[in-house]
């Protein structure tokens, strides 16, 4: 069965006729074609598909498409402002923390939800933060520093 | 121009990946693409009788189905050297382990080829089947395949000195067996094969594969057509780690649904198929006996290891090698025995990972521990005496050309406060050393070298093309930063394709470590060659001799020779001349290993003859670990809290880079130490652990606190005296954390990984021992 459904995604406003079934990663991914968003486990143990759903970060892969009815949505493709990238997109590239890149998008989106929560963290609540994203590469200690970067970057 | 060796610059490809902008093949949709699901069996061993299709076939949607009965060429076999080749891609005749697929379906849309696939009836007759490798070498087993006895795939022996009597001429000889588990490499991006058949009989690819040469070789194998009908194209690649080293059943499925359908075809696998149906890395036991003097100087050694496969050989066929390439070019032995198995099983296919060299250089150090409290030896003394130095001959008479393992192990302890630390930390507190190394390259005859080759267009801006690839540890910027070092290109005017096999030449890949050593000192000849030509040009366009002429870049948009003040062309000036000339500017660049042909030979046979030995590599890197452990003695957990790592990788190129992948490897070695391994239903052969929730792997909470430090030792081959940095520092891993196991609370590890329950019940046996001596 599918239903007309309206949000906004990074500032625009869709309106889209979705499977009830589908996810919302799905409709970003599939109908939407915003594939910056990953897809890993598909069940909710890798934070791989994370976007951030009116300011809370929420994972995408369990989360229904029409659930977002008239809700905002940013995923990483609406994080940066136009080409120049955001403190925590910037900080990653300049302290390594990206290496294979796949989870990226999902860290990225944890990270932002957190300084915009809490714009100066300690180190253990940076862990808590991306406690939920599963990184294979880069031993989360580059991440880490980048998102002090980031929040020092934004004190500043 | 200042040096870029040594610069800590960022990864090429960064800034896409951080604004999602990146394409990896599960982002990729062509005009027509149909999806693709795969039957698997359910059997863990039974023979196909027959596969009626018909009910698919008429679901509307669905455009081909295939199965290995009807579509498999027959002859086209799987195995990365001749000898293994026991794997048929979709297999006609029985399946092997519960997952394998036997037939597939592409269709309109994935629900439609999931309806499809449920349509397919499959007739089975179960066979009995093997979970363990002691099963699977008892007399009477099953057979995984008919043709290997005792099913071993197979075996592989070095016998110098003469081992009997260097245990007889010992003062001490030590021997414990060792384990590891079966382990998930759990990469990030699900396996994605996406294929579009061209009907002039090619085939392109997109696909996640760290060695696209080595794959394209296996679907040229199984799909019976020539090299230049399968092309790979260049992919962004969620995770590598060694897992994705083999040609998979499914870039094959793929390719028999595209060429059936007439459409691009995408087989995309859940996270359950990958963790069931793509590879794991080996189980192994290693039993190891050590003859040792009274002053700590090894005599000899012995190893016996057995490594489980599970259903097909595919590349763990070179962890039956790479132990013994780790275990003799770290400590000395003058007399030496290495006898290796590989054992099928049905079960999961296991093959290379970054992890994969662990159990040996665990069983020495805890064996240097364990010897040098019994000879009251300084634990650091003992393996400085027996620790290989530069230009040593090994027992398979490789060359060791630069190590820093002593230097490591001097440093980490001095880093660590080892000697201050060790047995005075207080209680349940402990510290380890441990010590490791790793290949750059592997021997695989001429597909071990690589070409490279650089074009130049009109402005000067240049590609690199190499076959190499980059699985996200920094391949592009290493490739790029040597060719401006050798030209005084500026970065921003070199661009790199790679891994793409119609454009590029041929590469082992991401390889056993051969990006460094062998890729990149081909890029740097390529780089050279230009150079060469550049100059010449230059030296005409200035009226003065070719070596009166230096390269180097003014800090502008182009790139200036100069001689003298204010004389000078541009790069952009040189090509046009060049092409005017007919001659454009291109680099050419070929490296091959250095290897002692005449006393080596990979004909393998069953068992290995004993010739094989000699040069499989290159150089090798070293490096040394010191842990800082916290044991929970009611719950038995370990914890890491401290890391000193010290890495010898020849020059460091890109310190940051190298810091990151040290940190990676770090985090994978603690995670297959402390918790993560697979589990079987034993009943069925089913795996029970195929997603993150029963498959734990390290997250961020875990992070100890790490500490990295270089030798910076230039090797004589690598490009400027570089070698593998990101693996063989950290090998040493799992010795340290036992040791320091030993330090908190008495008790001593052998197998990974160091489970609660583990060092529980060895706490508990230890309490009963001294119970015991009281009374």
């Amino acid at each position: 069965m599918k239903q007309e459904m309206t949000f906004n995604v990074n500032g625009e406003q869709h309106t889209v006729k979705v499977d009830i079934r589908r996810t919302l990663l799905e409709v970003l991914r599939e109908t939407l074609g915003l594939t910056g968003t990953k897809e890993m486990c598909n069940k909710g143990d890798c934070g791989g598909c994370t976007v951030i759903m009116d300011g809370r970060p929420i994972l995408s892969c369990l989360t229904l498409a029409v659930e977002a009815q008239n809700k905002e949505i940013v995923t990483i493709e609406g994080v940066a402002d136009g080409y120049t990238l955001h403190p925590v997109q910037q900080a990653f590239v300049e302290k390594g923390a990206i290496q294979c890149g796949y989870c990226t998008p999902g860290f990225i989106m944890s990270a932002k939800a957190l300084l915009d929560r809490n714009p100066n963290p300690t180190e253990d609540e940076i862990k808590e933060g991306i406690a939920n994203n599963i990184c294979r590469c880069t031993g989360y200690v580059q991440i880490i520093e980048a998102i002090q970067a980031a929040a020092k970057a934004g004190r500043r | 121009m200042s040096s870029l060796i040594g610069k800590s610059l960022a990864r090429i490809g960064s800034v896409d990946k951080a604004m999602g902008l990146s394409k990896f093949t599960t982002d990729i949709v062509l005009p027509g693409m149909l999806y693709a699901k795969s039957l698997r069996s359910p059997h863990a061993h039974a023979r196909i009788l027959n596969i009626d299709t018909s009910k698919a076939e008429r679901i509307p949607g669905v455009k081909a189905v295939v199965t290995g009965i009807k579509d498999t060429p027959r002859g086209g076999v799987f195995g990365i050297i001749p000898h293994t080749r026991d794997h048929v891609l979709l297999p006609f005749d029985k399946a092997r382990y519960i997952g394998e697929e036997v037939a597939a379906v592409a269709a309109i849309d994935e629900d439609i080829a999931e309806e499809a696939i449920e349509a397919i009836k499959v007739d089975y007759e179960p066979l009995p089947f093997v979970l363990t490798w002691q099963d699977a070498m008892k007399e009477g087993a099953p057979l995984v395949h008919e043709n290997r006895v005792g099913n071993r795939a197979a075996h592989y022996l070095v016998n110098e000195g003469n081992i009997e009597e260097a245990f007889a001429n010992s003062d001490l000889v030590w021997e414990k067996t060792f384990t590891c588990e079966v382990a998930s490499h759990a990469l990030p991006e699900p396996f994605t094969a996406l294929c579009s058949f061209e009907p002039s009989g090619k085939y392109n690819f997109w696909m996640q594969t760290q060695c696209p040469f080595q794959v394209r070789q296996g679907l040229h194998n199984t799909l019976k057509v020539p090299l230049s009908d399968i092309r790979l194209h260049t992919v962004e690649m969620g995770g590598a780690h060694g897992g994705r080293s083999d040609t998979p059943p499914g870039a094959f499925i793929a390719a028999l649904l595209s060429r059936k359908a007439g459409k691009p075809v995408q087989l995309k696998l859940s996270r359950e198929e990958v963790e069931d149906c793509m590879r794991d890395k080996a189980a192994k036991v290693w039993t190891i006996k050590i003859g040792f003097k009274k002053d700590g100087t090894i005599t000899g050694r012995e190893i016996n290891m057995v490594l489980e496969c599970g259903a097909y050989a595919s590349s763990a066929i070179v962890e039956l090698w790479v132990p013994l390439l780790i275990d003799e070019v770290l400590w000395r032995a003058p007399s030496y025995r290495y006898d290796a198995k590989l054992i099928y099983t049905n079960k999961t296919i296991s093959s290379m990972m970054r992890t994969r060299a662990h159990v040996g250089p665990m069983s020495m150090d805890v064996a240097f521990d364990e010897v040098a409290e019994k000879l009251g030896l300084d634990p650091i003394k003992i393996r400085l005496k027996n620790a290989i130095l530069p230009n040593e001959v090994v027992p398979s008479k490789a060359t060791v050309t630069s190590t820093g393992l002593s230097e490591s192990i001097v440093m980490a302890a001095e880093k660590s406060g080892y000697k201050k630390k060790l047995g005075k930390m207080g209680p349940k507190r402990g510290i380890g050393i441990g010590s490791g190394n790793m290949q750059s390259m592997f021997y695989m005859g001429f597909r071990s070298g690589s070409t490279a080759f650089i074009k130049f267009n009109d402005d000067g801006s240049c590609t690199v093309f190499t076959g190499n690839c980059d699985l996200g540890q920094g391949n592009r910027t290493m490739h790029t930063q040597i060719t401006s070092e050798v030209t005084g290109i500026p970065m921003s005017m070199i661009k790199v394709c790679y891994g793409d096999t119609e454009l590029c030449y041929q590469d082992p890949g991401d390889y056993s470590m051969s990006a460094t050593v062998v890729s990149a000192n081909a890029v740097k000849r390529a780089a050279e060659d230009a150079r060469l030509r550049i100059l010449e040009i230059a030296g005409d366009l200035l009226d003065v001799a070719w070596d009166e002429v230096e390269l180097r870049d003014d800090g502008k948009y182009y790139v200036k020779l100069r001689i003298g003040k204010g004389k000078g062309v541009s790069l952009g000036e040189i090509c046009r001349t060049a092409f005017k000339r007919g001659k454009p500017i291109y680099g050419f660049g070929d490296y091959r290993a250095r290897i002692d042909y005449s006393d080596f030979s990979v004909d393998v046979k069953e068992p290995y003859n004993e010739k094989t030995y000699g040069m499989k590599v290159t150089a090798y890197s070293f490096g040394t670990t010191a842990v800082q452990v916290e044991v929970d003695t009611d719950t038995g957990v370990v914890k890491v809290t401290d890391i000193w790592a010290v890495n010898d990788c020849g020059t460091v190129l890109n310190p940051m880079l190298v810091i990151g992948n040290m940190h990676g490897q770090l985090n994978f070695m603690l995670g297959q130490g402390l918790y993560e391994a697979n589990v079987w239903d034993m009943k069925t052969g089913r795996k029970l652990t195929s997603d993150f929730r029963t498959y734990k792997v390290p997250t961020a909470n875990e992070t100890p606190r790490i500490e990295t430090y270089f030798l910076n030792i230039p090797d004589p081959q690598g490009p400027y005296g570089a070698k593998e940095g990101s693996l063989g520092f950290g090998c040493g891993l799992h010795g340290a954390i036992s040791n320091a196991i030993y330090d908190a609370v008495g008790v001593r590890a052998y197998d990974v990984p160091f489970k609660p329950e583990t060092i529980l019940k060895l706490l508990k046996e230890k309490e009963a021992k001294g119970a015991k001596k009281k009374k």
